[in-house]
């Protein structure tokens, strides 16, 4: 009834785009336009005209650096990289608030580089069976790097997005690690603040809606779990 | 930088990268990294935090660029939004006193005259948008633009521009309501 106020849908799209609709409604409005296809038409809409906004803006160029610490970062080439302050903010924010947390998912690097293996889990459980595998490697002490390979044995959700935890040894919340990737692997980077946690922590995997836990913490069941052993 | 490159043109690019052709994706960045860097410097409005948004952005567009689908977004749209995205990212993170909004380029919505922000537009959609815009009232087109770039709800909105929070509310959603009736007339 209510949601078939085609004006509701319109508002709530465009403010969707606009980044007014803030908090559980934008969750709410997220997950109904992936229930209803009107409302995911409406919104498509709406993303295609008030992202133009962004043409009306003077093109500006970028300095050189920026282009060469892309290419370093993707294909190994050298370049001077510092990370700034701001950045490991970036990161907590992420980790933390994490509605959506989705951890910048690295590509394998192709290169031989000078690492080592530094832990590995296995994400189980009785009921399930193995799930995926995970591979530490500890390029700096502050640069850990865990690549995520999903086993043959897993059983596949097409309706739902699992997502891994880390339970800190304190018993504080859950720290969302990112979303695990059903086939082919993913390398995630573990956040600066969380790596001091890993080697004490759990691993846990929850099953939550696509694109992952909308609240931040898990709200499904926990179906794997794990714990990060040296090698 | 480069001449604006055909939608057909980055879509190409966009699906080379996405096979891992490295000389397509340095091609889609000379096409589109001056026009997305302007986007990042007017939504963090500080070089060295829109250059790495940017950066962060196109290292995800490389590894999303396999996942892009035509039938969901323009190439540039689905840019916009990961270059968008990232900035409002670095928005939060930022401590709150440091959050600083150019508030001249934002004058520029709500004045009469839209002739420096018709300079600017390179696409034809925008600028039907941009003349849709014209339409609204000074007030309800600075307010979504305010809202559009730079992420405010509508709580700081009313905060930023002194008006109650209904007022607000009232002129963004009169807004839309005109700019669809128009924007729907143009596509017509």
């Amino acid at each position: 009834m209510r949601y078939d106020n085609k004006q509701l849908a319109d508002m709530l799209s465009a403010e969707y785009i606009l980044g007014s609709l803030k908090g559980a409604a934008r969750r709410r409005f997220e997950q109904l336009s992936k229930q209803r296809p009107d409302w995911a038409q409406t919104l498509h809409w709406w993303e295609s005209r008030l992202h133009l906004l962004a043409d009306t803006v003077p093109a500006a160029n970028p300095s050189n650096k920026v282009w060469k610490n892309i290419e370093a970062q993707l294909f190994n080439r050298k370049a001077t990289q510092q990370a700034s302050w701001w950045k490991n903010w970036a990161f907590i924010s992420t980790a933390l608030a994490a509605s959506f947390a989705t951890l910048l998912v690295i590509q394998t690097p192709q290169a031989v580089v000078d690492t080592k293996p530094a832990a590995v889990a296995l994400l189980a459980s009785e009921e399930n069976g193995a799930g995926w595998f995970l591979d530490e490697t500890k390029h700096s002490p502050t640069d850990i790097e865990i690549k995520v390979i999903p086993l043959a044995s897993l059983q596949t959700k097409s309706d739902n997005a699992f997502e891994l935890w880390l339970l800190p040894a304190d018993k504080s919340k859950p720290i969302s690690l990112g979303l695990l990737p059903q086939q082919g692997s993913n390398v995630f980077k573990v956040p600066v603040e969380v790596i001091p946690l890993m080697a004490t922590g759990l691993l846990a995997v929850s099953l939550e809606p696509v694109g992952g836990s909308p609240t931040g913490q898990p709200t499904g069941a926990v179906l794997y779990q794990g714990r990060m052993t040296k090698t | 930088m480069s001449q604006a490159k055909s939608s057909e043109e980055l879509f190409h690019l966009i699906a080379l990268s996405g096979q891992g052709d490295r000389v397509a994706f340095q091609a889609l960045y000379d096409a589109t990294s001056a026009k997305l860097f302007g986007l990042s410097l007017r939504i963090l409005n500080r070089r060295d935090l829109a250059e790495e948004a940017l950066q962060d952005a196109f290292i995800n567009i490389w590894h999303h660029a396999q996942n892009y689908r035509p039938e969901k977004a323009a190439v540039m749209t689905w840019m916009t939004t990961i270059v968008r995205n990232k900035c409002f990212d670095l928005l939060r993170a930022m401590p709150h006193e440091s959050q600083l909004i150019d508030d001249e380029s934002m004058d520029d919505w709500a004045s009469d005259d839209l002739g420096p922000l018709e300079k600017a537009t390179e696409q034809s959609e925008s600028k039907a948008l941009l003349n849709c815009m014209n339409g609204l009232a000074p007030l309800q087109r600075q307010a979504i633009a305010l809202s559009y770039f730079h992420g405010m709800a509508h709580e700081q909105l009313a905060a930023h521009l002194v008006q109650p929070l209904g007022t607000v509310k009232t002129w963004i959603r009169r807004g839309l309501q005109t700019l669809k009736s128009c924007l729907q007339g143009v596509s017509a």
